[in-house]
């Protein structure tokens, strides 16, 4: 009993930080929080695909996907954010189902390739349709909520909330039975009646809906962006990392990942100016070298975090 | 008691090209235990594979209570009743006993509503594993990680059980074990498709057989016309 509670006193301590934080802090660590939950959602929207053993780099394109169709959608057809928020997931879901039926029978790296190539066909596509997004000039849309970097924080904040209720739903269902067996072994599974194709599609599924809210929230918080911006395969691999770093298979994994990331690399981007990016990435070798089950493997040592 | 719940019509199947299985014709009836029994190499687990789903056949056709499964998806089979177990046990190591179990009675709705009766149900069958309930699959021991495979194969409430090799790198005394728990799951109404290499232990457990060579069923028969037939006394039974 006494093991447990200080794990809910941290996460409840962790939570009302989180909601307290910016009105404690200034604009510039609001701007930070802002980017840094967005990378919380991206990484758990990763880790999301991941659990049904998919190494996916197809989240930069929904992540662009989202931007654009909300950007679209806002602009062009005059839709209210909610709306062009929901026509962006949406559009996310059937793509993201057309995408798994036809590329999850591929296993591992082919796979892995295949949603690759999804990510930089629809970067030629944004690039090639200028009526519609603006080509490679881009695309601007008015600022959200004013400006008012509290409300963007709050929206964020509750994308990210419903992430993480999506997360713990996984961790706690029959999909957390499934996720585990097929990982281990997909063909005993499959003899166990575990239909790792549904599994996957309703995983991949899941993942690209939070990768895509992710995006439609940057493009309206940013006030703009550029195909090579949206589409930039930097962000999938982003993802993946806080996500390998933080810990994988679980919902608090991917989060700290994103902050603790974020937070390096921001504190080196203004103390180090010429090459941090160097330093950044020792970093994350010896993240790897030293703690392959994430930060979140590191409790297995402090024993009272269990 | 007589009615098939297995037949398999010609079955042909391999890997690539590569052909394994030729023409093969099998029945199994409610609640009967019957054997395939052959040297390594002959056939035997490929047949269990075709059976299963996991290797779509070249031609032939399998009908599982009175359906004709063929091309089905390994899952839809093994949610119809059939479930495989497989050879070298294959358990999800990192999971506890329990979980192992718990992802067999995911198998269907059904299986999962009645998931804690079909628990006290293989804990009963195999009580060892009762202690061993929290325990992380990979550390069981030889015997229990067979016990647990054929356990989380139960989950599934099957009506019919694939049983790769049950005996293989066991001591005798705990393969004892193991076939008496066969025989008390066909007790149950199960029936078992039992795929070994110890050829004698099968045959005292088995109703019939079927001896396969080089992917050829080259005998059948009830288990004492079997343990009479001279080849396989000869190549088998070694007397």
């Amino acid at each position: 009993m006494k093991k447990y509670s200080l794990k809910y006193i941290l996460v409840a301590a962790a939570a009302i930080l989180a909601v307290i934080f910016p009105f404690i802090t200034g604009e510039y660590y609001r701007h930070l929080a802002i980017l840094t939950l967005m990378y919380a959602v991206l990484a758990l929207s990763w880790d999301f695909a991941a659990r049904a053993e998919l190494v996916s780099f197809a989240h930069t394109g929904f992540f662009g996907l989202g931007a654009y169709t909300s950007a679209v959608t806002f602009l062009k057809l005059d839709f209210p954010l909610y709306l062009s928020f929901t026509v962006a997931v949406l559009l996310t879901i059937v793509v993201a189902i057309a995408l798994g039926y036809l590329t999850l029978r591929l296993s591992g790296i082919y796979f892995a390739i295949a949603s690759l190539a999804f990510s930089e066909v629809l970067l030629v596509v944004a690039l090639q349709l200028p009526k519609v997004t603006g080509g490679a000039m881009g695309i601007s849309v008015p600022s959200l909520f004013g400006g008012m970097r509290v409300y963007c924080y709050g929206l964020i904040l509750g994308i990210l909330a419903l992430a993480v209720v999506v997360s713990l739903y996984l961790e706690r269902s029959h999909f957390h039975l499934a996720f585990s067996a097929m990982r281990t072994s997909p063909s005993v599974a499959s003899v166990l009646g575990v239909n790792t194709v549904r599994y996957r599609l309703s995983s991949f599924t899941l993942s690209a809906i939070f990768s895509c809210l992710a995006g439609a929230f940057y493009v309206h918080y940013t006030t703009t962006t550029i195909p090579y911006e949206a589409f930039n395969l930097n962000i999938g691999v982003a993802s993946m990392v806080m996500a390998v770093l933080g810990g994988l298979y679980s919902t608090v994994g991917p989060v700290l990942g994103a902050i603790v990331l974020k937070i390096i690399e921001e504190y080196m981007r203004v103390t180090i100016p010429y090459g941090y990016m160097i330093i950044y990435g020792l970093l994350l070798v010896a993240g790897i070298l030293f703690l392959p089950k994430g930060l979140v493997g590191v409790q297995n040592k402090w024993k009272f975090l269990k | 008691m007589n009615t098939p719940i297995l037949e398999v019509n010609n079955l042909s199947g391999g890997y690539g090209a590569l052909q394994v299985i030729w023409n093969l014709n099998l029945t199994v009836r409610a609640g009967e235990i019957v054997c395939l029994i052959g040297a390594n190499g002959a056939g035997k687990t490929t047949t269990l594979r075709l059976l299963s789903g996991l290797e779509k056949p070249m031609k032939g056709e399998i009908k599982f209570q009175g359906v004709t499964i063929t091309s089905w998806l390994p899952a839809r089979i093994a949610r119809f009743g059939m479930t495989h177990v497989p050879e070298g046990r294959n358990l999800f190591g990192l999971m506890t006993v329990r979980e192992n179990l718990e992802v067999g009675a995911n198998c269907s709705p059904e299986a999962w509503q009645k998931k804690e009766e079909t628990m006290d149900y293989v804990y009963n069958l195999f009580p060892i594993l009762t202690e061993r309930a929290n325990q992380l699959a990979g550390t069981l021991s030889g015997g229990e990680q067979q016990m647990l495979a054929i356990a989380r194969a139960l989950m599934t409430r099957p009506s019919l059980l694939l049983v790769d090799e049950p005996s293989m790198g066991l001591a005798p005394a705990v393969v004892d074990n193991v076939f008496k728990a066969l025989r008390e799951v066909r007790e149950n109404g199960v029936a078992i498709f039992l795929v070994e290499q110890d050829v004698r232990r099968s045959l005292k457990l088995a109703e019939r057989g079927y001896v396969i060579e080089n992917g050829h069923i080259v005998a059948q028969g009830t288990s004492a016309e079997l343990m009479e037939n001279e080849e396989v006394k000869r190549a088998y039974l070694a007397v």
